[in-house]
C-alpha cells in the first residue's frame, strides 16, 4: 500500500464558467468569472458551445442535476481512456452533494400537502428525495456495476469523498475510482442561505475587508483516480476533523481546520514548508474566512505558502465545491500556473496573512474545506519529485 | 480488511434509558431524529467503552435525512413567504452528524452518507475505510424518520406489503490491532459487505431505508455486550428493488 501511487489521471467538469474541465480552467486562468448578479447559474443552452440536454434521455429533461453529472462524467471517463467494461467491481464511484436532485421534488411538497396535486404525481417527485437516487441514475445510464458511495457532509462532502476514494484504492478494495461532486441551485438552498444572511448579490470577495457573503452556484465535477506510476499528479495525503463547536459556524480560531491540515501533512509525510500553495475554502463569508485565515496563520506562521480562493470565478457549489477546487488545483499543477484571488482588493486586517505572495514553484497544493456541522477536510495533492 | 463490532444499540431499547445532556449544550431545539440518534449513540458508547483519549470517527447514514424539517421549511416558505434559518440548518442531511459531534465532543472525521436502500451498508463500509491508526474507533449511526403526511406518496414508491417506520441503530467498530492491544471482546467481526442484484424477495416486515444496521444487530442476536460468540457467518438482508446485501461476519 503506497499512498503516492494514487494518481489523478483525468478531470471532467460543467461549471458556470465553462462546459468542460479545460474551458473552466482556461477561463478562470484568464480571469473570467461565471458569477452574474451574485449567482453561478448554468443555462440549458449556450450558442455554439453547450446544450445541457443534448444526448440526454428525452424523458429526463427536467433532471438538471443528472444532466450536469452525466456531461462531466462522460468527459472524465473519455479523458481517462477508461473502457466501458472497466466500470465493474474494480471501479468505485464516490459522489458528493448537499441537495442531490432536490429541484425535482421540493416544489411538489406544498402543492401535495395543500391537496393541489395527488399522491401519484407527488410520489414520482418524492422518489428523488433520497440523495442516493443519483447513483441509480449513473448505474442505469453508464452501466456502472462497481461499489458506490454518496457523501453528504455539506461543504466538506467533496473533500471527504476524495479521501474515501483514495482510501478505497490504497486498501486494495478497487483499482480505480470516479469521484464526483455536484449541486444545483434550489429553492431550499437559495432561500435557506438568504435566511442565514450569508448570500452576497455581488461577486464574492474572499478574505476582503468588505466581503459580504457567498455566491451560490451549480455544476458537476469529476476526478478519475487510479494507481499509476506515469501520471504525474498524485494524492499525497488527507486529513479530516470535526470542530464539535456549532452547526453553522466554524470554531472561531479554526482549531478543527488546524487539526485536519496537520493530519494531512503527517499522512503525506510533508512539512509545512513543503506546501507551495493553499487553495483555500474561503467562501466570502465573515466567519469562514476569518477562522480559515487564523488557522492557516497558526499552523504555517508568517512564512506561509501562497494563498488563493477561486470562488470569485465559479461560486460556491456547497457539497460540490471541494471537487471543482481540487480540479482547478490539478490544472494549476499541470500548467504551473497560480490563480490569484481576484475578488480580494483590501485584505481584512484581522486576517494576518500575506495575499501578495506568489509561489516560486508549484509542486504541492493543500486544498481545504470547511462545512456546516463543523466538518473540515484537508487534501494534499502534488507532483512527487 | 476485517473490523471488530464492539457494541450495538437500538432506539427500541431506550424506553428506560434517559438521554443525558452535556452542559452547556442546549438540545431543546434538536429534531426527533437528532434526539434518537444521540440517545442510541450514548447507549452504544457506554457499552463499547472506548479509551477516553481514543480518536473516533463518526459516520451517520440516512437515506431521507431530516425530511420532516425540510418539509416544515418548504411549507413555511410556501404559505408565509418566510424562510426560517433554524429549519434550514436542521434540514441538511448532515445536521444530525454536526449535532452529535458537538454533544459527544467527537473531533475525528464526521461523515454523513446516503445511499437509498443500502444506506446502512454504505455507512458501515465508510466507517471501515476510516478506521486506521489515526482514528482506531468509529461510531456508526443509521436512522430515518417517517413523515406521516408523505405515506400516500411512499406507498407508491415502496413494495405494497412493507410497513414503513422510523428507527435508529448504532454500532461502534474498531481495528484488529486495537482489539489485541486492549483485549476487547467484540460481538462479531465484519469481514465483507457485498450485494446481489436481480434477486426475488423484498423485505416483508417493518422497514426504513437505513435499517440494515438494525437488521444486522437483530440477526446477531441480542443487542448487548453479552452476545459474543455469535455462530452466524453470513447475514442476508433483502431489499426493495430486487436487491439484497450480504454481510460476512
Amino acid at each position: 500500500m503506497n499512498q503516492s501511487e494514487v494518481a489523478i489521471v483525468a478531470t471532467g467538469c460543467v461549471s458556470c464558467v465553462g462546459p468542460s474541465a479545460d474551458l473552466t480552467w482556461e477561463r478562470i486562468a484568464s480571469g473570467c468569472s461565471g458569477i452574474k448578479n451574485g449567482r453561478g447559474e448554468i443555462p440549458n443552452s449556450i450558442d455554439n458551445e453547450f446544450e445541457l440536454f443534448a444526448d440526454f434521455p428525452e424523458h429526463l429533461r427536467e433532471h438538471r442535476a443528472a444532466a450536469l453529472v452525466s456531461k462531466s462524467l462522460k468527459e472524465v471517463i473519455a479523458k481517462a481512456g477508461w473502457e466501458k467494461e472497466w466500470l465493474n467491481e474494480d471501479t468505485a464511484l464516490v459522489m458528493a452533494t448537499t441537495g442531490g436532485q432536490i429541484t425535482l421534488w421540493e416544489n411538489q411538497v406544498a402543492p401535495f400537502l395543500d391537496s393541489r396535486i395527488d399522491a401519484e404525481v407527488f410520489s414520482s417527485a418524492l422518489r428523488f428525495q433520497s440523495l442516493g437516487s443519483i447513483i441509480e441514475f449513473i448505474r442505469e445510464q453508464f452501466s456502472f456495476a462497481g461499489p458506490s458511495y454518496l457523501v453528504t457532509s455539506a461543504c466538506s462532502a467533496s473533500g471527504q469523498a476524495i479521501a474515501l476514494a483514495t482510501r478505497l484504492i490504497q486498501t486494495g478494495e478497487v483499482q480505480r475510482c470516479l469521484v464526483g461532486g455536484f449541486e444545483t441551485l434550489s429553492l431550499l438552498t437559495v432561500e435557506g442561505f438568504k435566511s442565514l444572511r450569508l448570500v452576497s448579490n455581488e461577486t464574492a470577495k474572499p478574505f476582503d475587508v468588505k466581503r459580504n457573503g457567498i455566491n451560490l452556484s451549480e455544476g458537476a465535477s469529476f476526478l478519475a483516480l487510479e494507481v499509476s506510476d506515469e501520471a504525474p499528479i498524485k494524492v499525497l495525503g488527507y486529513g479530516l476533523s470535526s470542530d464539535a463547536y456549532h452547526l453553522t459556524a466554524p470554531q472561531p480560531q479554526g482549531e478543527g481546520l488546524v487539526r485536519s491540515m496537520t493530519l494531512a501533512l503527517d499522512h503525506a509525510q510533508l512539512r509545512t514548508q513543503d506546501v507551495d500553495f493553499i487553495h483555500c475554502h474561503a467562501t466570502g463569508s465573515m466567519a469562514n474566512d476569518l477562522a480559515e485565515g487564523l488557522a492557516i496563520r497558526n499552523l504555517f506562521g508568517e512564512d506561509h505558502p501562497a494563498l488563493s480562493s477561486t470562488k470569485w470565478a465559479h461560486g460556491h457549489l456547497l457539497g460540490g465545491s471541494g471537487l471543482i477546487e481540487t480540479l482547478i488545483s490539478v490544472h494549476s499543477l499541470k500548467n504551473q500556473a497560480f490563480i490569484p484571488c481576484l475578488g480580494l482588493v483590501n485584505p481584512d486586517p484581522q486576517i494576518p496573512l500575506n495575499f501578495e505572495k506568489r509561489p516560486s514553484r508549484l509542486h504541492t497544493v493543500l486544498k481545504t474545506t470547511l462545512g456546516f456541522g463543523g466538518n473540515n477536510s484537508s487534501l494534499l495533492i502534488g507532483i512527487r519529485p | 480488511m476485517r473490523v471488530a463490532l464492539l457494541a450495538t444499540a437500538l432506539i427500541d431499547e431506550l424506553s428506560q434509558h434517559p438521554i443525558s445532556f452535556q452542559p452547556p449544550m442546549d438540545v431543546r431545539k434538536a429534531t426527533p431524529l437528532m434526539k434518537s440518534a444521540l440517545a442510541t449513540a450514548q447507549l452504544c458508547l457506554e457499552r463499547a467503552a472506548p479509551p477516553k483519549d481514543a480518536s473516533m470517527s463518526l459516520v451517520v447514514g440516512s437515506s431521507l435525512g431530516e425530511i420532516e424539517v425540510t418539509k416544515d421549511f418548504l411549507i413555511h416558505f410556501s404559505r408565509e413567504g418566510i424562510s426560517r434559518p433554524f429549519l434550514f440548518q436542521n434540514s441538511l442531511h448532515n445536521s444530525i452528524c454536526g449535532f452529535l459531534t458537538m454533544v459527544l465532543n467527537i473531533k475525528g472525521p464526521s461523515i454523513t452518507v446516503s445511499h437509498r436502500f443500502t444506506t446502512a451498508e454504505c455507512a458501515l463500509n465508510t466507517a471501515k475505510l476510516m478506521l486506521d491508526a489515526r482514528h482506531p474507533y468509529a461510531l456508526v449511526i443509521c436512522g430515518e424518520v417517517m413523515v406521516k403526511e408523505f405515506l400516500p406518496g411512499y406507498s407508491r414508491i415502496y413494495p405494497k406489503d412493507l410497513k414503513l417506520k422510523s428507527g435508529t441503530a448504532a454500532a461502534v467498530l474498531t481495528t484488529e490491532e486495537e482489539v489485541t492491544r486492549l483485549n476487547h471482546s467484540p460481538l462479531a467481526w465484519i469481514n465483507k459487505i457485498s450485494f446481489e442484484k436481480g434477486v426475488e424477495g423484498a423485505p416483508m416486515s417493518e422497514y426504513y431505508d437505513s435499517d440494515g444496521l438494525e437488521k444486522i444487530i437483530l440477526a446477531l442476536g441480542k443487542n448487548s455486550t453479552e452476545a459474543s460468540g455469535s455462530p452466524l457467518r453470513r447475514i442476508v438482508l433483502p431489499k426493495p428493488d430486487f436487491l439484497r446485501s450480504i454481510i460476512e461476519i
